[in-house]
């Protein structure tokens, strides 16, 4: 009974060790950087973003996005597609103003010719299964 | 240049932070800001039938009250206080624009694996040649008092 349960307390620790390696192993700042050349001809580069999920349910920056100028997000994961990352971005009001799940599917790329100046969140948020760990760029276009 | 430019200033910033003077950040923030901000109302005022032009100036005032929200961490710190307080005369020249904002709901459709947004909402902002003097005014006091 004893060296069962000594086996049992093992293997949880191995697990949760093993668990807490996972976790510590997003490199979303590696992520963020390869999603830069990914952004489509024609967008300058303005900033790439860190989408490290492990720890919590969404991540979420700001931008102020100027009138007659067009944007583009991506997102990049670990592998080719979003992974379940979802960006969605929000006016000053918190009105959704974009998103990249359309229809049930994950787009990787949101192109958003901005009509109205002004402070816009980007929020990611992650649908199961999902690694919870990405990055992502943000480039203008006029 | 731009991504040179933009990374240059991430690695200053997160080297700052690291140092404990992150407050250097925001002083090469706004200065690079306030320099744009000259270089603007200058062209704006030889081209004053230059309404775009105009329309980008009143639009500062969102990125005014940005640099003026990171100043607010600075209170207790006295080489940022006189610079914050110039800042606010300025903020009162701009309080003068109005922007207005209408959220209209946007509408998607995917091309080519890209999510494409039209942007529905629309902002309209009331600024007269008059305030784009006197923000023009005040932007070229606070720069010479940086400079001299």
């Amino acid at each position: 009974m004893k060296t069962t349960l000594f086996i049992l307390l093992l293997v949880s620790s191995l697990a949760i060790s093993a668990n807490e390696q996972a976790e510590s192993q997003c490199n979303a700042d590696n992520l963020a950087n390869a999603c830069i050349p990914k952004l489509a001809s024609g967008f300058n580069f303005l900033k790439s973003y860190k989408v490290d999920g492990l720890a919590k349910e969404k991540v979420e920056y700001s931008y102020v996005f100027t009138k007659g100028t067009q944007y583009m997000i991506n997102v990049c994961s670990n592998g080719s597609s979003a992974d379940g990352i979802v960006v969605t971005i929000f006016d000053k009001e918190r009105n959704k103003v974009a998103t990249s799940k359309i229809n049930g599917q994950f787009i990787t790329a949101i192109a958003y010719p901005c009509n109205a100046t002004g402070i816009y969140y980007i929020q990611y948020t992650f649908d199961e299964p999902s690694a919870h760990c990405g990055g992502s760029a943000l480039g203008f276009k006029r | 240049m731009l991504l040179i430019t933009t990374l240059n200033f991430n690695h200053i910033n997160h080297y700052l932070q690291s140092q404990s003077r992150d407050n250097l950040s925001v002083l090469l923030l706004t200065g690079g800001w306030l320099e744009a901000m000259q270089i603007t109302c200058q062209t704006a005022a030889t081209n004053p039938g230059n309404k775009e032009l105009q329309e980008k100036i009143g639009e500062q005032k969102i990125i005014l009250e940005q640099i003026l929200l990171l100043f607010s961490v600075y209170q207790n710190d006295t080489n940022m206080v006189g610079l914050a307080a110039d800042l606010e005369q300025l903020k009162a020249a701009f309080d003068k624009i109005n922007i207005n904002y209408t959220y209209k709901e946007s509408t998607m459709e995917v091309v080519d694996g890209v999510a494409i947004i039209k942007d529905n909402s629309t902002t309209t902002i009331d600024i007269t040649p008059q305030n784009v003097e006197e923000i023009k005014n005040i932007t070229n006091s606070i720069r010479t008092k940086i400079i001299s």
